[in-house]
């Protein structure tokens, strides 16, 4: 099981971010990846291909998309084990950054705002 | 032996008033032959219509039994006789009766001696406020545990009594006749809102989703005929409801004035409008009651009709259309209309006609063919272009991430309905659009740019690529569920603890769980042992939750039990439960290995599922 989850946040330098910055940062990190690795899949599927799995979008058959994965890229678990390395690295180089920039931001917004929930 | 003070009743029938040697008082009713029944003075009072209590100062009497001592069961029913008689004697003597439980601390009552309070008065011709009553005093605590009041009118000629909550109601009516509907309904309305609105606004700064004035808002009441709204005999009025669920789909609730199981709607437009009359309502399961967040889902017979156009040419284009989308008809002149409404598409030798409503009433029936080209014409799918435009600024304001697509759930079926979800209603080259403008974004916060299609690419290269694009979210959703990458955050934060925050109790997080030892007891029959399985989001049932956490185990048992998805409420309680009985803490549930076992109960009690 890959965890997204605040250990990792830690391990690529995020660790200081404030909570609720930690929550969108480990969303974007599951909306690349699942992006990443959908398009590195469909770039691999042929047309008919492409075509059968549109229809268990259409007859939102989620489980049945599953196992056709399954059936079809038996290495799809790899697919997603590599892209995630390769984001992990892309973050892990920009995290300094990342943190400067949240910082920044919120300090900006810290007159104006309203002490709100995070 | 009691001491018979007076008699009553009638030939058949003796009342017996008696007295005790601790004073207090007793009412029986004595059917001739028959055994003696202890009465209720107010019963008595509403069969035969004359108070029964003798008047005048009942004689002494002494050596009469006293109720043991050390009874307090016989005391509490001493106790309560007497204040019957009490209160009968103070009706007759016209003055307020006398307090026979002990005063209630000021700090306990919401309304202090002297305070003008705002009463409702009924009168034949409906309720209405009255101003500037007075808090005599308080009456004791009715049987709900209450505190009562006392008030008198400012006119000093009524008293009434009235209890506290009944009081704080009335002081939230609306001022002077509230016999009007609309002014009821203008106080619901507040009052929903008040007590929703906190909670949604509590989740959707959990999820991090941005409120928008649509969020679960109550329409104004649908009345019939002139459009008052106003009170009426005959048919119960009609009064809608707009929510939204947990992923964002919209939806309408109806509630009748006559007690009507409560209805729901998924089909309406983005003006909140109704598609197809009455075929999209579906009565809720439980009549009157629904989970706002979580509203049932729509039989499939409920749902809307889509239809897939398509040009005669192999090349043709191609368009989604979706029962109750507006209808773009071309007219003889050239120029377009766009007031129908796609109805029906029906098929006649051979052929497909799109079938149109108009608002008039009129029907039109237009081929698949001219329909599609009508369509093409008008420039609709020009349209497009916009959108896309619009679309891709709103997720670069946001910083990456559609807000209606709103954070991406963990589960295959969670995230697969999310973007089923946020898809719908975009058809063709519009849902390629936003999926273009979703990737770009994603893509823009990563610091890509996405170089512009290559004008070279060829139909067939361009419909792949958007394909391609447009399958992307659903194949990374597919494959990270089993892949087994799991949003920590998200699991555990929809449940009330932010993992990344040491003081669940913190503005942003909802109060900590309260387990069972602040709950009345548990009744749980037995327990039974379940371990957690690796995380296989997507590999169960469409409604079952995937079992790879302590939660979904709980989840899935509690949906068992109760034959329905479980509310967060229900979900916190049952959680709760099952970590202290295997004493686990929330922190620790969130990193067990795979195969932990642990002991689920094998029947919730009622605490659980109705929090008493």
């Amino acid at each position: 099981m890959f965890q997204l989850d605040d250990n990792l946040l830690q391990q690529l330098g995020l660790g200081s971010l404030p909570p609720a910055e930690k929550n969108k940062m480990l969303a974007h990190i599951y909306e690349t990846l699942e992006l990443r690795v959908g398009m590195k899949l469909a770039e691999q599927m042929s047309d008919a291909q492409l075509d059968e799995f549109e229809k268990f979008i259409d007859n939102n058959d989620e489980a049945g998309a599953l196992k056709w994965l399954e059936t079809n890229f038996p290495n799809y678990k790899q697919v997603v084990a590599d892209e995630l390395e390769k984001l992990k690295a892309e973050i892990k180089e920009q995290a300094p950054a990342i943190i400067e920039a949240t910082m920044k931001e919120l300090g900006s917004n810290q007159p104006t705002d309203q002490p709100q929930a995070a | 032996m009691a001491e018979v003070l007076a008699n009553a009743g009638n030939d058949t029938t003796n009342i017996e008033q008696v007295k005790y040697s601790n004073d207090t008082f007793h009412l029986y009713e004595k059917p001739v032959g028959g055994k003696k029944i202890h009465i209720k003075t107010d019963d008595y009072i509403r069969s035969f219509g004359h108070d029964p209590t003798p008047q005048g100062p009942p004689p002494e009497s002494e050596a009469l039994p006293a109720v043991a001592e050390g009874n307090a069961s016989a005391k509490a029913t001493a106790a309560e006789m007497a204040a019957q008689v009490a209160a009968v004697n103070g009706r007759l003597d016209q003055v307020i009766p006398p307090n026979e439980q002990p005063l209630i601390a000021e700090a306990e009552r919401k309304f202090q001696t002297g305070h003008k309070v705002k009463v409702v008065v009924g009168s034949e011709n409906g309720d209405e406020t009255q101003d500037n009553w007075e808090v005599v005093e308080t009456k004791g605590r009715n049987s709900y545990g209450e505190i009562v009041y006392i008030v008198k009118s400012p006119d000093e000629t009524q008293t009434r009594e009235i209890s506290e909550a009944l009081l704080e109601n009335m002081q939230l009516a609306p001022e002077g006749k509230i016999d009007s509907f609309g002014n009821q309904f203008d106080r619901f309305e507040e009052r929903f809102n008040e007590r929703f609105g906190r909670r949604l606004a509590k989740i959707e700064a959990r999820l991090g989703i941005e409120s928008s004035e649509e969020e679960t808002q109550v329409m104004p009441p649908v009345v019939d005929g002139d459009g008052k709204a106003e009170r009426r005999e005959g048919p119960g009025q009609e009064v809608r409801l707009r929510g939204r669920n947990h992923d964002g789909v919209p939806y309408v609730i109806r509630v009748f004035t006559d007690g009507r199981p409560l209805e729901i709607n998924y089909n309406i437009d983005k003006a909140w409008n109704v598609i197809g009359d009455e075929e999209g309502w579906f009565p809720a399961p439980n009549g009157l009651e629904i989970d706002l967040m979580n509203p049932p889902e729509a039989p499939e017979d409920k749902k809307l009709k889509t239809w897939t156009l398509k040009e005669g040419k192999e090349d043709g284009e191609e368009l989604e259309i979706e029962e109750g989308d507006t209808a773009v008809i071309r007219l003889p002149d050239g120029s377009f209309n766009k007031d129908g409404k796609i109805k029906d598409i029906v098929e006649e030798d051979s052929k497909r006609y799109v079938i149109i409503t108009m608002p008039d009433g009129t029907e039109h029936k237009i081929t698949e063919e001219d329909y599609l080209k009508g369509h093409i014409e008008s420039g609709n799918f020009d349209e497009v272009d916009e959108i896309e435009e619009e679309e891709t600024q709103a997720i670069e304001e946001t910083g990456g991430g559609d807000g209606e697509l709103g954070p991406p759930q963990t589960g295959l079926k969670a995230r697969w309905n999310q973007l089923k979800n946020w898809l719908k209603g975009k058809r063709g080259k519009a849902r390629d659009a936003a999926i273009a403008a979703q990737a770009a974004a994603i893509n823009k916060a990563n610091g890509i740019t996405e170089p512009p299609d290559d004008p070279n690419l060829s139909k067939e290269q361009k419909e792949r690529k958007h394909k391609c694009r447009r399958l992307a979210f659903f194949l990374g959703g597919a494959a990270l569920a089993g892949g087994g990458v799991v949003l920590a955050w998200w699991l555990t934060s929809k449940y009330g603890v932010n993992p990344f925050d040491n003081s669940p109790s913190g503005p942003e997080s909802v109060p900590p769980p309260t387990g069972p030892k602040n709950l009345p007891g548990p009744e749980v029959s037995g327990w039974h042992s379940e371990s957690l399985e690796p995380y296989n989001a997507g590999g169960g049932s469409f409604n079952h939750y995937d079992a790879g956490t302590l939660w979904d185990h709980t989840i899935d048992d509690l949906q068992e039990q109760i034959g329905q998805r479980p509310t967060d409420v229900q979900i916190q309680r049952a959680t709760q439960m099952v970590l202290d009985h295997n004493n686990v803490s929330w922190e620790e549930a969130r990193h067990l290995p795979v195969g932990f076992k642990f002991e689920v109960p094998n029947h919730f009690p009622d605490w659980v599922i109705n929090g008493r």
